[in-house]
């Protein structure tokens, strides 16, 4: 009974994500699929013709220059966050923490209006606001993820270095950083996918002129009436994100796997002294 | 390598009510080891982390070589940390760690890895250049440290309880390497510690406490005549007898007993005697003079010893240490006896309510016990 329970939670939390992609799936390689037919009635690639033809590489191309903007803010401020509150070097972290957890406690919506009428008062281009405030939403996880990594990683690294000759920045870009490598890198990555899924700010800050793919598939889905095109760019909008996630996920698995074959010997003879 | 010496050190913590340094002076000449010990809180690693510029002061001079670097980063102090925790680099091999340093003072990556193979042959773990260093086991990530730690070629070398983390037997080993490298290097060493026989390793030794040098001298001397009651009560083993300083005598319920020319002076003093000194006889014995009646409490081996802790007719606290193969129970009425000789009687200023050596309350500078010599370097 123990083992059956979680084994039937994780079954059934991969058929609620599984099950919705199903006809996406279906539906991208379809030519014509009429109710209530159970499968297509023809296969073929006129859905991915007619999102190319509506702009789907070029909003691809605008979502991933987004991601990596965003991620390109939030990442470094995230982590200079993290590690003020990993080490503890606030007296004040519930302050910190409170400013971090607005923008995900707020509707993104409200947020999103607020920050804009105050980013338009000062005059910044559009795009530059919609990274502007795409950051401010990806900053807490960036934040968290790298507080999570600073609190497991001992602040006498830096202290090492030091005392071994390295000025502060040398410390921190060539000891610190390196020792939580890992999870800058997961950090950014929900950073990138902040920027490259959002709709809201996108399409509020930007006033339509920013055509991301997420942006696109809302448009194409809500008035096109063009399934199997709409379905083509919700499968090209979403592999990107899954691949990078996959192969982020393999990476810490096997760097989990790898601590787990380095634990040290019990007392090996090059111990001992000759 | 360089001397070392740090003078009128103080330094208090931004949520402490009392320094943590109060004037602490140290000095250690070049090629020399000195062992700084002291009770938990005494201020032995914020003088270390003072001396290496991890911490401010709020006065006082850090001299390397005689230059005051003390308004210097760390960096730039002429001198390295070897911490508790072997801190290795783990996204650096073996090699990559002990060639840190080099790397940062601007040799190739190829000449620093030679360099690094010389120190890795040192701390004996040629050989293992290219380990990923999580693998090592707990005593070879010490030697890589030490290693990392010598091949910065500093001129003074800072431990901060490097080998506390190590069980019993490489501790040993690794104090065995110490001498080796010292033999090899004669680097200037300043070691925190708290393991009294690791601080004998040093050719001298600081008894720190509450942030002030109580004794600054070999660690034989500090346990023949430890300077301050305090500094008897952190080696232990000591039994305080409260009285009287008077024409080179200690006057007390013991008796009349001589102490050492170098001892306090006239006045109020405290008699510490070690409890291995101290001699038993039966009560009934018939012994008169010096010497007080006292019960055994309880008994305790150690080892091929029996420790007995004793009551005394004037309640006061007592332990004696006896020779091998003897033994009492408790509740045995005894009569204690101090040492015959004067040289092994020791006095020091001050007053006690009496009893056995006990834990120093750490947090209180206003300690009745004073040194006979004031609170400095008292090396011989």
């Amino acid at each position: 009974m123990r083992r059956v329970l979680p084994v039937a939670g994780l079954v059934l939390a991969l058929l609620w994500l599984v099950v919705p992609l199903a006809p996406v799936l279906v539906w991208a390689g379809a030519e014509r699929w009429s109710y209530p037919d159970l499968l297509p009635g023809a296969w073929g690639v006129t859905g991915w013709r007619d999102a190319a033809a509506a702009g789907l590489p070029f909003a691809l191309l605008r979502s991933l220059a987004l991601g990596l903007a965003v991620a390109a803010v939030a990442t470094p401020l995230g982590v200079m966050t993290g590690r003020v509150l990993g080490w503890r070097l606030t007296g004040r972290p519930r302050l910190v923490v409170a400013a971090l957890l607005v923008p995900l406690v707020l509707p993104p919506f409200a947020v999103a209006m607020g920050l804009d009428v105050v980013l338009i008062r000062v005059g910044l281009p559009e795009l530059v606001s919609v990274v502007l405030l795409l950051s401010v939403v990806a900053i807490p996880y960036t934040a968290y993820t790298s507080a999570t990594a600073f609190a497991r990683t001992s602040p006498e690294l830096e202290a090492q270095a030091r005392a071994l000759g390295a000025t502060p920045r040398q410390a921190r870009l060539r000891v610190v950083l390196p020792a939580v490598r890992g999870s800058i890198l997961v950090a950014a990555l929900l950073a990138f996918l902040v920027g490259w899924s959002d709709y809201v700010v996108t399409l509020l800050v930007g006033g339509g002129q920013l055509v991301t793919a997420p942006v696109l598939l809302g448009a194409a889905a809500s008035g096109s009436g063009n399934d199997a095109a709409v379905a083509a760019m919700a499968l090209a909008t979403l592999v990107p994100p899954v691949a990078l996630v996959t192969v982020a996920a393999l990476r810490v698995r096997s760097s989990g796997r790898t601590a787990a074959d380095r634990l040290p010997e019990s007392v090996p003879p090059e111990e001992r002294m000759r | 390598m360089s001397t070392l010496e740090v003078r009128g050190l103080w330094h208090r913590y931004a949520d402490a009510d009392t320094p943590a340094l109060r004037g602490a002076s140290v000095a250690v000449a070049d090629g020399e080891m000195v062992s700084v010990v002291g009770p938990s809180g005494s201020g032995k690693s914020t003088l270390l982390r003072v001396a290496a510029g991890l911490l401010r002061s709020t006065s006082g001079q850090v001299l390397v070589d005689g230059r005051d670097v003390a308004d210097q980063p760390t960096e730039r102090r002429d001198l390295t940390v070897m911490f508790q925790h072997p801190l290795l680099f783990e996204h650096l091999d073996v090699a990559g760690n002990i060639a840190f340093a080099p790397r940062l003072a601007g040799s190739g990556r190829r000449e620093a890895r030679r360099c690094a193979q010389r120190y890795l042959r040192l701390v004996h773990l040629e050989g293992l250049d290219s380990r990923d260093v999580a693998s090592l086991s707990g005593g070879q990530q010490q030697r890589v440290a030490l290693a990392r730690a010598l091949a910065a070629e500093r001129g003074a070398l800072l431990l901060d309880e490097p080998f506390s983390s190590l069980d019993r037997e490489l501790r040993a080993s690794m104090h065995d390497l110490l001498a080796e490298v010292r033999a090899a290097l004669a680097p200037t060493i300043l070691m925190v510690t708290h393991d009294l026989d690791e601080a004998a390793l040093a050719e001298s030794t600081v008894v720190l406490v509450d942030g002030s040098v109580h004794q600054h001298a070999p660690m034989a001397e500090v346990y023949q005549r430890p300077a301050t009651v305090a500094v008897a009560r952190l080696l232990g083993g000591f039994t305080e007898v409260a009285g009287t300083v008077r024409d080179g005598a200690h006057h007390s319920a013991w008796g009349r007993l001589p102490v050492a020319a170098e001892a306090a002076g006239d006045g109020a003093a405290v008699l510490l005697v070690r409890r291995e000194a101290l001699r038993i006889e039966p009560a009934d014995g018939g012994t008169t003079g010096t010497g007080l009646e006292a019960h055994v409490v309880r008994r305790r081996p150690t080892g091929t010893r029996v420790v007995l802790s004793l009551m005394g007719s004037d309640d006061s606290r007592m332990e004696v240490e006896l020779p091998i193969g003897e033994d009492v129970g408790p509740g045995t009425r005894v009569r204690v006896l101090p040492p015959d000789g004067r040289s092994s009687l020791w006095a020091v200023r001050g007053v006690t309510s009496g009893g056995n050596a006990q834990g120093i309350s750490s947090g209180s500078h206003d300690s009745p016990y004073v040194a006979r010599t004031p609170l400095k370097e008292t090396r011989s």
